[in-house]
């Protein structure tokens, strides 16, 4: 009996063996990752678990076969799903495919990151080089780094040295022709669309009621576990739907109330992917978006907020509202090192909203000069439009949250450029108060650029 | 020299000179899926090797071994196709980079 084992051992140890040689022959030589991993995943599987097997047998106890088969059935069952994961990440990570390929089955199945390269380069996604000429580049490659010095046109600063110099101010000049109210349901959803409306009455301006659900392009954002899938598009169909019927309902009681108040308003609706939105509102001067809710319905901290996301797509000005407050008595204009900071003034200006509010600036780390010229300039606009402008306050770049609510409380209007950091980028920037999100948090309404 | 204990070195070397492919591949690339499928190999060819260190030692104990790094791979392969998928995918908030201060 031992005889025999021995030899069987033997045998199947020659043969398992020279299958992982093989495998290993193949990982080397075979052209793309998904070549190799076929090597990888069957050969190696086979010849280690021949070779266990073989092992187990010259060891001859019968303990060390049951090891052996024990590892052999655990490889055989995982080592589908791994090299089926590994294969799923290689394909979507853009690991190239051999010249010599005939047909991509997955091409539009799975997303894949375009690579422009052939099998033998490393993947690299193409950048654009921060010293390459300006003038060579096309409008979305460029950097945004002019944005700070050219942010107020030449038309608005002719304006305001027109009224300076004892023109008359002029009044009518910037007012909202068309306004898009968000339907995103939640506890804020009342007060937007009533404001909203008021507004659109106020300066007799088309208003859309839009309602955006949406639609991820693939039902599976990222790796989910055995058997996840299902639930992953379970829970996108709950989530799709409690979002329908949240449209449904806001849309209900937004046309109660435009009927209450005599406005003639057009409606929206929307299912897409986020990437699109603006498309989807594309010729709006003021997008009224209710607060508390991330895209998905979900409640959220402002830096998530469906107001941040249409903010960041670049749509146009938004209006964020928490509340409705009585009066729009004071203005906050948040001023910080962001480019994007020194749209505010005019962003507020071309609302042509609440002119008779007295505008405060708050510079955050107004040791900056940048900052400074941000907070300078902008007083300088304001004025010029007719805005009373109270004397600067600031804020240091370390403050307590007890301070943000300080200054932030007697506002009722919050001109910010973002609303909040999404992740800190460091660990004393995580030590720091989020003075956006802070203030974003207290005041009623929000203006972003 | 038995029967066996040629067959024993026959796989050794044969599992070293994989040992040496799969090395080489995962150092050379080019692409990351390639050094996560040759780090999967090399778990595959560790669990050989212990098997075989448990066949010329005549030890029980290294078996066990073997056992251990056939539980264990199959984690780290699957760590890293998430890693890896994760990091091909754009974020689904994500756009431009809104961060102040």
């Amino acid at each position: 009996m031992t005889g025999f084992l021995n030899v069987a051992g033997a045998l199947l140890l020659v043969l398992g063996s020279t299958i992982v040689a093989l495998a290993g022959i193949g990982i080397l030589r075979l052209a793309d990752p998904f070549m190799r991993m076929h090597a990888a995943t069957k050969a190696g599987v086979v010849g280690v678990g021949l070779m266990l097997i073989g092992i187990g047998c010259l060891l001859g106890t019968v303990g060390s076969l049951l090891t052996a088969l024990a590892a052999i059935g655990f490889l055989f069952l995982t080592s589908p799903i791994a090299s089926h994961m590994l294969g799923r990440a290689a394909y979507i990570s853009g690991a190239p495919l051999s010249p010599e390929t005939i047909r991509d089955a997955l091409e539009g199945v799975l997303p894949r990151q375009v690579v422009d390269i052939s099998p033998g380069r490393t993947v690299r996604r193409r950048r654009v080089r921060a010293d390459a000429p300006f003038d060579q580049l096309t409008d979305h490659q460029r950097p945004a780094k002019e944005a700070g010095m050219s942010i107020v046109p030449m038309r608005e600063q002719g304006e305001s040295l027109r009224s300076a110099s004892g023109a008359e101010v002029d009044q009518g000049a910037a007012a909202i022709r068309h306004l898009t109210v968000w339907l995103a349901g939640g506890p804020a959803q009342p007060a937007a669309s009533r404001l909203a409306l008021q507004i659109a009455r106020s300066g007799s301006a088309n208003i859309t009621a839009l309602s955006a659900i949406e639609v991820a392009t693939t039902p599976q954002a990222e790796a989910v576990p055995l058997g996840g899938g299902y639930w992953a598009r379970w829970r996108n169909d709950q989530q799709r739907l409690k979002a329908r019927a949240a449209a449904a309902n806001a849309l209900s009681e937004f046309e109660a109330m435009a009927g209450e108040l005599q406005v003639r308003t057009t409606q929206r609706h929307e299912e897409i992917d986020l990437a699109n939105l603006p498309a989807v509102a594309a010729g709006c001067d003021l997008i009224v978006v209710p607060a508390g809710q991330d895209p998905r319905g979900m409640p959220c901290e402002p830096p998530f907020e469906l107001a941040a996301v249409v903010a960041r797509s670049g749509m146009g000005p938004v209006l964020r509202v928490s509340r409705r407050p009585l009066h729009v008595r004071r203005i906050g204009l948040l001023v910080d090192g962001n480019p994007l900071s020194g749209r505010l003034a005019q962003t507020l200006i071309h609302t042509g909203l609440w002119r008779d509010a007295a505008v405060s600036v708050l510079a955050i780390g107004d040791h900056r000069r940048s900052v400074q010229q941000f907070v300078s300039g902008q007083t300088e606009l304001l004025r010029s439009h007719g805005y009373t402008v109270a004397a600067p306050a600031s804020l240091r770049l370390s403050c307590e949250l007890e301070e943000i609510d300080e200054v932030t409380r007697p506002l009722d209007l919050l001109v910010a450029c973002s609303l909040g950091r999404r992740r800190a980028s460091g660990w004393f920037e995580a030590l720091r108060v989020d003075i956006h999100a802070a203030a974003a948090r207290h005041v009623p309404l929000t203006l972003l650029p | 020299m038995t029967l066996s204990d040629a067959a024993i070195v026959y796989a050794s070397i044969l599992v070293s000179a994989a040992l040496l492919a799969v090395c080489w591949r995962l150092l050379r690339g080019p692409s990351l899926a390639d050094r996560v499928i040759a780090l999967d190999m090399l778990g595959l060819i560790a669990v050989a090797v212990a098997a075989l260190t448990a066949a010329i030692t005549r030890h029980h104990a290294f078996f066990d071994v073997a056992f251990g790094f056939a539980l264990l791979g199959f984690l780290t392969t699957v760590a890293f196709a998430g890693l890896l998928e994760r990091a091909a995918r754009p974020s689904p908030a994500g756009g431009k980079s809104g961060a102040s201060s």
